[in-house]
């Protein structure tokens, strides 16, 4: 699959990404050929298991995956007319945190405990902006009360200890934004949190991208906050991109089979929640998890990785590894078959 | 503040204690010794033993002996009379050796923590080179080789060897450096070991990547994000490494023949002259529970989770 | 009431049973788990490898055909630079061996002794047979051309002596790493030094290892008030100079006349010595294992172990402390070399070891001795000191290794 010449609102074109670590138990292919655009002003979403991928993607984009053991196998990043993939290290620093920053889901450790809010706060704006200390301080306060932290001047002499895991979270987003980036990754920003945080900081989220129009990248596993915050969806298995999608298509009519069973997966998802009673009487049929494991990556077997688990599999998934095609106005997938019709897709060509 | 006074004094307060513990068990050791410290000389004219008795209060019950020696330390800080050095107090052995053993000491250790955290630092940011190999193998080398082996080497080497250092002696920074560098290499071996593997445990903490990936740069990140917490091992180890350094000395000042309060204690030792051991036990204990209590104050304000209490 | 209790105890029993079977299988796997990274760790593996052998050659040193650690040759063979010369075992002439050889005295010794037990067995008179024996006994004691080559030999030892005379004759490796200023075969002295050495830093470590692991694991495991209490006590201890307390004790011990008091109760010097080392080391690993025990005591199959009702100390000691056996074997690695590094010291004060028993301490002390600027009796300082800094490198690997191979979290690390 090849990408058209990236469209003026694509901010962010990753082409064909392959990223491998060498462990003691062989090679381990974690992304194996991912492809995605980013426009200028959207929340994508990158959905799938753990290990699916989703998060050495991203930090193969910040150039942060620990090499050795991991690899950069082949690929391409276009930012800017620029492939991050291939930068040198120095100018990657200059747009990682300035141009793309990232939070990440542990706040409890992902903020240096050794480290004052405000040192960790300044230390960005005074190297990217060259801001002079009394302006990075200021800053760091403006920062602070855009996302919410109450006392903000107070609280920049605190250590990360001394806050809750939400403000904590709060303070990683602020640290992030203040360069005023144009995209920032969230690698599941929630995760770690109670719900009612959860709520909070998605909705902070999607606040900030309403007011400054960065365009966000939403790692996660819960399609709760996929439908939450996102424009797009992208679905990864066993790293590859196995469905892309806009959400409300993804949500009423999934397309690939994994997809349909992350959705059946779910006790009950946004729609039903209106519904108090459907999903009360549908739960007993909507809980089911997919049977089976992911594959093992030191050991990807050839066709469909999917297969195994797959309830529509078809000889042909043996064999070939599907492509991803141009489904729907704005859908991909990846799958052999089409399951709606019940009968195996003829080829089509993504455009 | 507050904090930092109470915990001072509750420190103040169990170093009493453990000295009045050690003062104990010494003197009750000491007079267990059959018969009089001076029992196993020649027989001396009944006079000179009267007036040796009544210098080391041996004609007291030892309750008497044990307040009055007691007082003596506390009031007058007066650790009496050396048994084997005539005319000496143990005051004046300790005026005499403490800035010799001090000065080598404290030379020790600075080296040893600067070339430790060095080569820790550098073997941790180019892990798996040849550099990073050689660093370590050298680590473990000065921990496997006992310094008294070391010490007979490097001046065979360095003083009869090379003549870039002088024989003996004590006073200049030459005559210092070599006694200094062999005390202190074990000690640094050990901390570039405790470096490394701190370095690379922060290496993998999510707060670095986070440092990484505002776009700080590599140096930035080791020094500033990296390399504090892992220091936090260093710094306790720093304990240990002091009564380890005071116990290497015994054997430096013995080779290099250097004045100190280390030569002292050997002689104590082996001559049994229990005042003076005794003294010398004090003192070190004392120096032991500053060092460890500067520190816990230092770790504490290294990392700000931490509580003194 | 019984019956109830019976009840109780039964399923109480079969819980224990099926928690330890649970427990098993977790052990094995983490256990085989370890085992596979340790193997595919090349220096640590080496590093076992030379700490077996050794373990072996010192055990097996009365088996190998060396040279006697003890016999002194002041004439002909101080400081012999290492060398190929063929030695016959017993031709020193002081010796007054039968023709110059073990072997012929060892007969002639047999000869008379026989002679001797023919005589006792004549002897009607009870008196006469009790000053008999005890004359046999004498000679034994002293004339035995064991005694006068070897240093108080125990039991195992003589006889592996024995078969070594079978087995050798009266053949003995040349010196190859020299002699010392007295003439003694380094070779065989250093191997008789293992012994000691080894002992030491095994016995000590044990020592420290049963006090630390038990303070540590009772401390962490009850927790709350005592453990606060148990533990300010190790933080004080810390604080005090131990070595320096060591020496001093070690001095006074050293007093004959202390020592005569000891010697009464069947106490000698190096029983002391384990002791009072082991005693030193164990606070370092009493924080280890009190640690770990802490974080064990919220998981599961120790809550499980308390709801069947078992006792605390059972718990500590069947469920904890073998779950912490991990980190006591990595840090058992780890402080045997230091316990052996503090008796070369000790020795080196002349405060350790003492002759006629050799130590590798205490042949480096030796050898430093002998390096003076005017003549170099390198090989007195070389070979001790390698065979004593292999050692503690073995171990310092084998304990990182083992370290690694035990905390996956450290795989792909350094």
């Amino acid at each position: 699959m090849s990408l058209p010449q990236p469209q003026s609102d694509v901010l962010l074109g990753v082409e064909d990404l392959r990223v491998s670590f060498r462990t003691d138990d062989g090679l381990v292919q974690a992304v194996r050929g991912v492809s995605f655009d980013l426009r200028r002003g959207e929340t994508l979403g990158i959905v799938g298991e753990s290990g699916s991928g989703k998060s050495v993607t991203n930090l193969a984009l910040m150039g942060l995956i620990p090499k050795p053991p991991g690899v950069i196998e082949g690929g391409h990043a276009w930012y800017e007319g620029d492939d991050l993939l291939a930068m040198s290290d120095s100018r990657l620093q200059k747009i990682r945190g300035r141009k793309i920053s990232m939070i990440f889901q542990d706040p409890m450790t992902a903020l240096n405990p050794l480290m004052t809010v405000e040192q960790q706060l300044i230390e960005m704006t005074r190297l990217h902006l060259s801001l002079n200390k009394t302006d990075a301080r200021r800053r760091a306060i403006e920062m602070l009360e855009l996302v919410g932290i109450s006392g903000a001047e107070k609280r920049l002499r605190d250590y990360p200890h001394q806050f809750s895991g939400g403000m904590r979270q709060r303070v990683m987003i602020a640290m992030a934004l203040s360069c005023e980036p144009d995209v920032l990754i969230a690698d599941e920003p929630t995760t770690a949190l109670d719900v009612t945080i959860q709520a909070q900081i998605l909705e902070l989220l999607r606040d900030i991208q309403q007011r400054r129009g960065t365009s966000i990248i939403m790692i996660t596993h819960d399609l709760g906050v996929v439908a939450g915050v996102c424009d797009r969806v992208m679905v990864m298995y066993a790293g590859r991109v196995v469905e892309n999608s806009d959400v409300e298509g993804l949500f009423a009519l999934p397309e690939h089979p994994y997809t349909i069973g992350l959705l059946n997966s779910l006790p009950r998802s946004d729609e039903t929640r209106a519904d108090e009673t459907r999903a009360d009487e549908s739960n007993a049929t909507r809980l089911n998890a997919i049977p089976g494991q992911p594959p093992d990556m030191t050991d990807v077997p050839s066709g469909c990785s999917f297969r195994a688990r797959c309830d529509f599999a078809i000889d042909r998934c043996e064999r070939d590894d599907p492509v991803l095609v141009q489904i729907g106005e704005s859908r991909q997938s990846a799958c052999w078959m089409d399951v709606k019709a019940g009968k195996p897709r003829v080829s089509e060509v993504a455009s | 503040m507050r904090d930092l006074l109470s915990y001072l004094l509750t420190r103040a307060g169990w170093m009493l204690l453990t000295l009045w513990a050690v003062y104990t068990v010494s003197f009750v050791l000491m007079r267990s010794v059959p018969g009089n410290p001076f029992s196993s000389e020649r027989s001396c004219p009944p006079a000179i033993e009267r007036q040796l008795k009544a210098r080391y209060n041996l004609d007291a019950p030892p309750i008497e002996q044990y307040f009055d020696y007691l007082v003596g330390i506390v009031t007058r800080g007066d650790l009496g009379w050396s048994i084997r050095l005539e005319d000496y107090s143990v005051n004046q052995v300790l005026a005499e050796g403490f800035p010799v053993s001090a000065s080598l000491a404290i030379f020790a250790l600075v080296f040893a923590i600067t070339l430790g955290v060095s080569a820790g630092v550098i073997s941790a940011v180019y892990r798996g080179t040849k550099a990073d190999f050689a660093m370590m193998t050298a680590a473990v080398m000065g921990i496997a080789i006992p310094n008294f082996v070391l010490a007979s080497v490097a001046i065979l080497l360095f003083v009869f060897g090379l003549h870039w250092f002088p024989a003996g002696g004590w006073g200049t920074l030459r005559q210092v450096t070599l006694p200094a560098l062999c005390l202190g290499a074990p000690v640094a071996a050990y901390i570039a070991r405790l470096t490394r593997a701190g370095m690379l445990e922060v290496l993998t903490r999510d707060h670095v990547r986070t440092a990484f990936a505002k776009g700080l740069p590599k140096r930035t990140v080791i020094l500033r994000h990296v390399l504090p917490g892992a220091l936090l091992p260093v710094v306790s180890y720093l304990g240990p490494a002091t009564a380890s350094v005071l116990t290497g000395s015994l054997v430096l000042e013995k080779i290099f023949g250097l004045p100190g309060m280390g030569s002292h204690f050997i002689f104590a030792a082996t001559q049994r002259d229990y005042t003076l051991a005794m003294g010398m036990v004090l003192t070190y204990t004392v120096l032991l529970f500053v060092m460890n209590t500067l520190v816990d104050v230092s770790y504490a304000i290294i990392d700000p989770r931490v509580k003194l209490k | 009431m019984t019956s109830v209790n019976q009840r109780t105890t039964q399923s109480r029993d079969e819980l224990e049973r099926l928690l330890d079977e649970a427990k098993e299988i977790r052990g094995v796997s983490l256990w085989q788990d370890a085992w596979k990274r340790l193997k595919r760790n090349r220096v640590a593996m080496i590093s076992l490898y030379v700490l077996v052998s050794l373990a072996l050659m010192a055990f097996l040193t009365p088996l190998i055909p060396l040279q006697s650690p003890i016999d002194k040759d002041l004439n002909n063979r101080r400081f012999l630079p290492p060398n190929l010369e063929t030695v016959v075992l017993g031709n020193r002439e002081g010796l007054k061996f039968t023709d110059g050889r073990l072997t012929a005295e060892l007969a002639k010794f047999r000869e008379e002794t026989l002679q001797l037990e023919a005589e006792l067995d004549a002897t009607v008179d009870p008196v006469m047979a009790d000053k008999l024996r005890e004359d046999l006994k004498q000679r034994v004691l002293v004339e035995h051309p064991f005694n006068q080559l070897w240093n108080k030999l125990d039991g195992v030892s003589w006889w592996l002596c024995q078969r070594r005379v079978d087995l050798f004759g009266d053949y003995a490796i040349p010196s190859l790493m020299g002699t010392d200023k007295l003439g003694r075969d380094l070779l065989s002295r250093v191997f008789w030094g293992a012994r000691v050495s080894l002992i030491v830093g095994l016995v000590a470590t044990l020592v420290s290892l049963v006090i630390g692991v038990s303070y540590g694991a009772i401390a962490g495991y009850f927790g709350g008030r005592i453990d606060s209490v148990m533990m300010r006590l190790v933080d004080i201890l810390y604080s005090v100079p131990f070595i320096f307390v060591v020496i001093f004790l070690v001095t006074f011990l050293g007093e004959d006349a202390v020592k005569a008091w000891l010697e009464s109760y069947g106490i000698d010097q190096i029983t002391i010595f384990y002791i009072v080392i082991g005693a030193i080391y164990w606070l370092t690993m009493s924080r280890v294992v009190r640690g770990q025990v802490l974080s064990l005591r919220q998981e599961q199959f120790i809550e499980a172990a308390h709801t069947i009702g078992a006792s605390p100390m059972r718990i500590v000691f069947r469920h904890l402390v073998p779950n912490v056996l991990g980190i006591v074997i990595v840090y058992l690695t780890l402080t045997i070399p230091s316990v052996m590094l503090f008796e070369a010291f000790l020795s080196f004060l002349g405060l350790g070891v003492a002759p006629p028993d050799v130590s590798w301490g205490l042949l480096l002390n030796d050898g430093v001795e002998a390096l003076s600027s005017v003549k170099l009796f390198w090989w007195m300082v070389l070979f001790p000191g390698a065979a004593l800094a292999s050692t503690l490198f073995a171990l310092n690997f084998l304990g990182d290794g083992l370290r690694d191979a035990l905390d996956p979290r450290m795989k792909n690390r350094g």
